[in-house]
């Protein structure tokens, strides 16, 4: 049958998959890791560390897309991260309470989350803990320390949900060549 | 009396009562084709009109009374069935004269009364007669017909017919006749349509006033019906449905609406309290009929006779259409939305339960009228036999066995109601049995009829005024009930006795007596019961009709007649088991358990108390509850020897079966442990007494080449050539006894199958499974292969495998003429799913005669590990049967494992064999060998001893004795099974002379202590080294050579070499070593040792042998030294004669050249005396070397002087150092000798020694030839005179 | 208006069941997890009533999955052939499969409610019961309601954490079954 609920979503650009099978797959993937590891936690440092995997790589892609130049700032940051989740996952975090050195992603609703329902036995299941993986994972590639995690969630009963993300250093060992 | 369509006549009454019989059966002889206005489909009607006499004043009443209304003239028709609709005129007339002066005003007057009707289609006949025609012939007859037409009918010519004499029989007046009539039916019908499309814009006006006070439903449905009535009457029936179709919907919405809308005031009527509940009758009883519209049209009339009247018209047209099957598919739809009117306009009715009643007598009606006309050929019935069979069939065993409680149910008098719902809308009469049945319940529980309740005076109040309610209209009930008996009897034409008889007692009756007493109460709701399900059942609805044997198996219970209800219950358990309907299934256990418990069957109770205490759904305080009891239950049976059986399923789930073991037999056997991974569900932790699996031999061999078994409806591959059918079909069966078996299994029940088909080790214990065999039903000894079969087949009957067998059938000259497949399993695959015989108790126990087991473990709630051990003492391949966990008496058993879990248990019998050593033995040395064992399946003790015995010439001995001895005995450490040991021990193999280098073999007899019978091992030895001997001689003087070549890689220390001469009487022969005595040499493989001794030849008597020992020493190192010895024996050794050669050239000639002659001169010198004078020498040489010239053999005597020379000549064939001819002597012993010898002379060959050539070896220089003369004869000088040159000498 | 919303399986059995009992009408569900059902007082029993109910559709349902569908694995009564009891279903039913549509119709009627039908593709079968009021629903909104069931049944589905065949119990899924008894 047609799904009305989600017929809308449906693009009909060829090259974009599906989101529906994308959050399907994200659900398969996040269900069989809870099959495997005994552990909730495991399970979202699992998450978190593929998550991080595809920050690495991803954030070639995106500099390559969009030739930003450097950040001057963390805002500048949050921004140049608020425009990467629209580029990939059609998604539009609000920024919200920023400081100097940190700030927070907030999503409407879980990315991802849009059919799950947290069982009881992994109430504290960080379902798109890939999220902050990515953050940290693509600053990590500019040479910048972050630290991204989950502060609220949809699933969870909250009414947004949050990625906070803090500044910790700037990586100095790792420089490029030709900077100062 | 019938509505017929009215024609009035007037003028000449005795013409057309002339005319009027040809005209009554003339008119509808022939149908006529009717045109419809708004394009509806055009009908063909018989026309049966009655004619009338005209009469203005009554046929015009309807105007008369019409004209009050507004409209004077054209008033709206508001009747049809009292309206002529045709007028018509008769007169014979034929005079002009006449017509004018009389007939024409007549005509005149009846025209204009009838323009004054509301239908004003009229038609003139002029009847001839032959009487009147003769009469003045002079005027044209036709004149008087022309007149009227042009008098009256101008534009339609078509109203004026004449009708030619009709006594007549001739073919002119009959055409006229028909002509009249077919005139007679068109203007009728044009007048019908005319009427009606104006009765239709009334009636649709009417309607559209339906909301505006003062409207009232039932004037307007007497109105619409009158339409209805007219079509009816036309033969037009679905239209005339139509009309009850919209009457009904407008009522309905009226209804709806009721409540939403303030009530119109004609609807009060229908709300008003109900004193009465009138029973629906489908009988075409007119009166009754009539009687109730008469009631709508003063509208008095009830909501149920409404109802009934309404329901009465439609069933009649659809029957009349013969549309049984949507009348029955109407009727419930009828029932409940007349039940929820009354519920919306609320109706109050005088007594509770009328409803019911009348819903059940109506059910009943509809019933016994759908019944009766599917009875009727035209019915779509399909033929009874099959319907009685399916439907008994459909009774599965509760119900049957229940039948047998009450010969009352089985007696031919409902049959005939399965016979009908067996026609194609038992669909629809399935409900309606289940309704009446309902209803017959509520309403026994009202009067008590109800076996828990006491019949009381206010019950019996209920009955007479229920009772008395219950009319058949809302007039006396004595005309009704009879009116009703005997048109519901009519009503059913042409039906089968059996029909009447069912038909006989109305529904009214039915119930009346039905509520007169508790056993009729009884013997009405269970017929009811068995209809209902009986219906369900063969319109294949087992949900249904498993609810209705639920509430037929409560009202057991009520009735304390528990073991009935068991059966029902037991079928919808199985239902909702299929189903996996947790909630119903628990509902349906606990009014099981409830049953068991009452009649006191232990077994099933505790097995059912089991199954509630399982079932999660239920809360834990029942549970536990049905758990101790159980348990209790269980107490109380301890003592005798019955054991409960029942499938473990809901018990205990069996999670994982992992089987660890060696496979190896371990001494006499070899463990098993058996880790069962199961999960409990029952509350409480159980003390199992024991828990075990039964261990049988895995047979799966056997039945591999079985019947080529097919899933179902897969391509049947053939199974190739096969001669002739019979035999073909027994090899099959022959070759696969199995499979055949197998089938033969998997169909039949399972007892006799088991007898055929015992496993032996399975009768081994009979007698103690014949102990518990009443509650265990006899294992047959299942192939892994059927189990997994009917595990399959219980899951899902479509994917069982059928069993096909190919038959080929052959003519004479072997050509088929026929192949057939045959299914062996068709009952299997084709069996109905509820009438599955998965009787509760059918885990068939298998043989566990061996198990393994373990005792008195705990289960708890939940997951649990238990670990079974076995012994397993006989090799083979065996396989988990079936787990069984014995709690007390109740043994649960799990159902079977087929051949998932299998394993092999071999033993390994000892063996032993000879370790390969690095280096090969080695012979005449004492050197350490060992045995390797392989204890197999066996052990080896401490202190078990090895015998062995060696073959001659072998040594042997145990490490730590001294002596060598050829039989010894080792000793063993302990070694467990399947590991291997080592016997080391000393062997020494004799050293004989050894002339070559061949292995020398031995045997060792070895004896291992798992056995008795010796096995026979053999071991090589290499020889340290070979000797051999030369004699060579120099002239007389003899020397002997050993010589010892080394074979092994070891080095032996040679020494001590000695030789001697054997027998006393030669010792004094001197031998001269001419080694240094104390020689020491190493020899290893590859190296050669030479050791030379002369002989002194005088003291040597030729004849005698000369026996000779040589003899050393010789030791690997620190390996004590071992003795060699070798012997030699020489004979006729001493030299006889001595040969010496030499070449020259010819005189004249320095040197010896390529093709010059030489000559060769050879000295034969004799030594001693020989017997023999005549020798015979041989000079032979390579032609490539020498071309011997003259005699090349000769005989020369050797007496007297002692040298002989003898010269031949020789030419050098190649220049260069050529050794010189070879010379050969032989004794000749010539023929002419003494008597004895034979004839011809013969030679002898000298033994060796005995002639000693000089000149071996010795060369000449032969030049090239001639002309290179120059340059060669310089050295050739000098090696002339040095020859001959002696290269072989020892020294 | 819908007192019971019940969904089942491919096996037949019910993996979601929830009622709205006759004892307390005014739109105060019982809620009736089938992972704990107690059978006490009258809610219990209207309960069970339902689940009698339900099942017993399942045999029309079966039926008219039957006809028209190859009818591979026909456990009914052989002398009952499926094209026979087609047309004993009737002409309504007939053409009613013919068009292989997921709505089954009304399955069963009786006095105080009318039982529908809804099978998808999947084998999975949607049943509710329409209680009989004055206010008759038509067609068309039992049809939305079956369409609003299906597609919470989709989503339910597409959780990751929803073990297909498993008892249905889901928040999400109550709150659209809620809104269905409910009526709007």
């Amino acid at each position: 049958m047609s799904r009305q609920s989600t017929s809308s979503r449906i693009t009909a650009d060829s090259k974009k998959v599906n989101s529906e099978l994308f959050v399907l797959t994200y659900g398969t993937l996040v269900q069989q890791l809870v099959k495997d590891y005994e552990s909730v936690e495991d399970v979202n440092k699992q998450l978190e560390r593929i998550g991080y995997n595809i920050g690495l790589r991803v954030i070639e892609d995106f500099l390559a897309r969009t030739n930003y130049p450097r950040c001057t700032d963390l805002r500048d940051t949050a921004e140049k991260i608020q425009a990467a989740f629209k580029m990939y996952l059609n998604a539009t975090p609000s920024l919200s309470n920023v400081t100097a050195d940190e700030f927070s992603l907030v999503f409407e609703s879980t990315p991802f989350g849009e059919f799950t329902e947290l069982p009881d036995a992994c109430a504290n299941l960080k379902y798109c803990n890939v999220l902050p993986g990515v953050i940290r994972g693509a600053c990590e590639m500019v040479q910048m320390d972050v630290q991204a995690y989950v502060i609220a969630d949809t699933l969870k009963g909250d009414n947004a949900t949050e990625i906070r993300v803090r500044f910790i250093k700037k990586l100095h060992d790792a420089l490029p060549a030709g900077e100062d | 009396m019938e509505n017929k369509p009215l024609i009035t006549y007037s003028g000449d009454l005795a013409v057309f009562q002339s005319v009027v019989p040809s005209l009554q059966k003339g008119i509808g002889s022939e149908a006529v084709e009717w045109k419809r206005a708004y394009g509806r489909t055009t009908k063909h009607v018989h026309l049966h009109p009655r004619f009338i006499p005209f009469n203005q004043e009554e046929i015009c009443v309807s105007n008369v009374d019409s004209s009050s209304i507004s409209v004077p003239e054209q008033a709206p028709l508001t009747t049809l069935l009292d309206q002529a609709m045709l007028h018509t005129y008769w007169t014979d007339c034929v005079d002009v004269e006449v017509y004018r002066s009389t007939t024409k005003d007549a005509i005149q007057s009846w025209l204009n009364s009838v323009k004054s009707c509301n239908v004003r289609e009229w038609l003139i006949i002029l009847v001839e007669t032959p009487d009147n025609k003769k009469t003045n012939k002079l005027l044209p007859r036709s004149s008087v017909l022309d007149k009227i037409k042009n008098d009256f009918a101008q534009k339609q010519t078509e109203r004026c017919v004449c009708l030619s004499d009709p006594q007549k029989l001739d073919s002119k007046s009959a055409e006229s006749l028909h002509s009249m009539l077919h005139r007679l039916r068109q203007l009728l019908l044009a007048s019908y349509s005319k009427t009606l499309t104006k009765f239709e814009e009334n009636m649709r006006a009417q309607r559209e006033r339906r909301n505006e006070a003062g409207w009232n439903f039932c004037h307007y449905f007497l109105l619409q019906e009158e339409l209805a009535f007219v079509l009816e009457m036309l033969g037009v029936y679905d239209e005339a449905l139509v009309q009850y179709d919209e009457l009904d919907a407008l009522f309905t919405q009226f209804v709806l609406n009721s409540h939403l809308t303030d009530t119109p005031q004609w609807l009060l009527s229908f709300q008003r309290y109900g004193d009465r509940w009138p029973a629906l009758s489908l009988a075409t009883n007119l009166a009754c009929l009539s009687e109730i519209r008469e009631t709508v049209r003063n509208s008095t009339v009830s909501l149920l006779n409404f109802r009934n009247y309404l329901f009465a018209r439609q069933a009649l047209l659809l029957i009349k259409q013969n549309r049984l099957n949507e009348l029955a598919q109407r009727s419930l739809s009828f029932l409940h939305n007349c039940i929820n009117e009354l519920a919306i306009l609320d109706v109050a009715f005088s007594e509770e339960g009328a409803v019911s009643c009348w819903v059940f007598v109506s059910c009943l009606e509809i019933l016994s009228t759908i019944c009766g006309h599917g009875q009727t050929p035209t019915g779509a019935v399909t033929s009874p036999q099959n319907n009685l069979k399916s439907s008994l069939e459909s009774q599965d065993k509760g119900q049957s066995h229940n039948n047998k409680q009450h010969p009352n149910q089985a007696n031919p008098q409902h049959h005939p109601y399965i016979f009908m719902t067996a026609s194609d809308f038992s669909v629809h009469t399935a409900h309606l049995w289940d309704y009446a049945r309902e209803k017959l319940y509520e309403l026994g529980k009202l009067c008590g009829l109800l076996p828990k309740s006491q019949p009381k005076s206010d019950h019996l109040h209920k009955v007479i005024s229920l009772a008395a309610g219950l009319v058949c209209f809302d007039s006396a009930a004595h005309n009704s009930t009879n009116g009703n008996g005997t048109t519901s009897v009519s009503s059913s034409e042409g039906s089968s006795d059996n029909l009447e008889e069912a038909a006989a007692e109305t529904p009214i009756e039915k119930l009346k007596n039905a509520l007169s007493s508790k056993p009729l109460f009884q013997q009405y709701y269970l017929e009811l019961c068995e209809l209902a399900m009986g219906t369900y059942k063969h319109i294949g609805r087992l949900r249904s009709a498993r609810k209705v044997g639920l509430s037929l198996a409560s009202y057991y219970m009520e009735a304390e007649e528990f073991n009935k209800a068991v059966g029902f219950l037991v079928d919808a358990l199985k239902t909702f088991t299929n189903d996996r309907w947790t909630v119903l299934v628990i509902d349906v256990l606990l009014k099981l358990a409830e049953c068991y418990q009452a009649v006191g069957d232990n077994e099933r109770y505790i097995r059912t108390c089991a199954q509630i205490a399982c079932s999660k759904q239920l809360e834990s305080s029942r549970r536990n509850h049905f758990f101790d009891e159980m348990m209790t239950c269980l107490t109380e049976i301890e003592g005798n020897d019955r054991f409960v059986i029942s499938p473990t399923e809901e018990t205990f789930i069996i999670n994982t079966v992992k089987i660890d073991t060696l496979g190896k037999i371990h001494l006499e056997s070899c463990n098993v442990r058996v880790t069962v991974d199961l999960y409990s569900n029952l509350p409480r932790p159980v003390l199992s007494n024991c828990v075990q699996a039964a261990i049988l031999p895995y047979d799966n061999h056997t039945g591999a080449p079985s019947v080529p078994t097919f899933p179902t409806c897969a391509p049947v591959k053939g199974k190739g050539q096969q001669k002739h059918t019979n035999k073909k079909v027994q090899q099959n069966q022959g070759a696969e006894g199995k499979g055949g078996a197998r089938t033969t299994l998997a169909t039949n029940n399972e007892n006799d199958t088991a007898v055929g088909r015992h496993s032996p080790n399975s009768s081994g214990d009979g007698k103690e499974r014949l102990s518990r065999k009443e509650s265990a039903a006899l294992a047959p000894a299942l192939t892994c292969e059927d189990e997994d079969n009917l595990a399959i087949g219980d899951i899902n009957p479509s994917v069982l495998r059928l069993s096909l067998m190919q038959q080929l059938e052959t003519k004479q000259d072997k050509s088929v003429h026929m192949g057939r497949l045959m299914c062996h399993n068709i009952h299997q695959a084709l069996r109905r799913k509820d009438s599955q015989v998965k009787a509760d108790v059918q885990v068939l126990k298998t043989d566990f005669s061996q198990v393994a087991k373990a005792n008195d473990i705990i289960i708890n709630p939940g997951a649990n590990v238990i670990v079974l051990e076995a012994k397993i003492t006989s090799p083979g391949t065996y396989r988990l049967c079936q787990v069984s966990i014995g709690v007390k008496n109740f043994e649960l058993l799990s159902p079977r494992m087929g051949c998932k879990y299998h394993f092999d248990v071999e033993k390994v019998i000892g063996k032993i064999d000879v370790d390969s050593l690095e280096s090969s033995l080695i012979a005449g040395i004492e050197q350490m060998m060992s045995l390797s064992l392989h204890t197999g399946s066996n052990s080896i003790e401490k202190g078990m001893m090895l015998y062995i015995r060696a073959s001659v010439d072998l040594q042997l001995r145990v490490d730590g004795s001294s002596e060598m001895c050829s039989e010894i005995a080792v000793p063993l450490e302990y070694t467990g099974a399947f590991a291997t040991t080592k016997a080391r021990f000393w062997v020494k193999a004799a050293l004989g002379p050894q002339k070559d280098n061949s292995m020398i073999e031995h045997k060792l007899m070895v004896r291992c202590p798992w056995s008795i019978e010796e096995t026979k091992l053999s071991i090589l030895f290499v020889p340290p080294f070979m000797s051999s001997y030369k004699l060579n001689s120099v002239g007389q003087r003899k020397f002997i050579q050993v010589m010892l070549q080394g074979l092994t890689e070891t080095q032996f220390l040679i020494a001590d070499h000695s030789l001697s001469v054997q027998h006393k009487n030669a010792e004094n022969i001197p031998l001269v070593p001419l080694n240094p005595r104390s020689q020491q040499i190493k020899l290893r493989t590859g190296q050669n040792v030479s050791y030379m001794w002369e002989i002194g030849v005088t003291e040597v008597e030729d004849d005698h042998p000369l026996r000779l020992e040589f003899s050393m020493k010789f030791q690997c190192e620190n390996k004590s030294a071992e003795l060699y010895k070798y012997y030699v024996c020489l004979q006729r050794f001493k030299t006889l004669y001595e040969v010496k050669s030499r070449v020259e050239p010819h005189k004249g000639s320095e040197f010896c050249r390529v093709g010059n002659m030489c000559s060769m001169f050879v000295d034969i010198t004799k030594f001693g005396s020989d017997v023999h004078l005549s020798l015979m020498y041989e000079v032979r040489a390579d032609q490539h070397l020498w071309a011997i010239c003259g005699r090349s053999t000769g005989v020369v005597l050797m007496e007297g002087n002692a040298t002989q020379q003898i010269v031949l000549d020789v030419m050098p064939m190649s220049p260069g150092f050529l050794p010189l001819p070879a010379v050969h002597l032989s004794r000749y012993i010539p023929a002419d000798q003494k008597s004895g010898s034979s004839s011809v002379p013969k030679l002898e060959p000298f033994s060796v020694g005995q002639v000693f050539n000089r000149s071996k070896a010795s060369q000449i220089h032969v030049l090239p030839p001639q002309q290179s003369s120059g340059s060669t004869s310089g050295l050739s000088g000098g090696s002339n005179s040095s020859l001959p040159v002696v290269t072989d000498s020892p020294f | 208006m819908a007192v019971c919303v019940c969904v089942i399986g491919k096996d037949n059995g019910p993996i979601y069941m929830r009622s709205r009992s006759r004892a307390d009408e005014l739109s105060q569900t019982v809620e009736h997890n089938l992972s704990q059902m107690a059978f006490r007082g009258v809610t219990a029993n209207t309960e069970l009533q339902y689940n009698f109910i339900v099942s017993s559709a399942l045999d029309i349902i079966e039926e008219r999955a039957l006809v028209g569908s190859s009818a591979s694995g026909y456990k009914g009564n052989p002398s009952l052939h499926p094209s026979a009891s087609g047309g004993a279903v009737g002409s309504i039913d007939g053409q009613q499969l013919a068009t292989r549509e997921l709505y089954l119709g009304a399955l069963t009627a009786r006095e105080e409610y009318k039982v529908y039908g809804y099978m998808t593709n999947t084998k999975i079968k949607f049943v509710i019961v329409i209680e009989e009021t004055s206010i008759p629903l038509r067609e068309n909104d039992i049809r939305t309601m079956f369409r609003k069931l299906h597609s919470a049944f989709c989503d339910l589905m597409s959780n990751p954490f929803y073990l297909p065949g498993s008892s249905i119990n889901s928040k999400r899924f109550d709150a659209v079954v809620t809104s269905i008894m409910s009526g709007q």
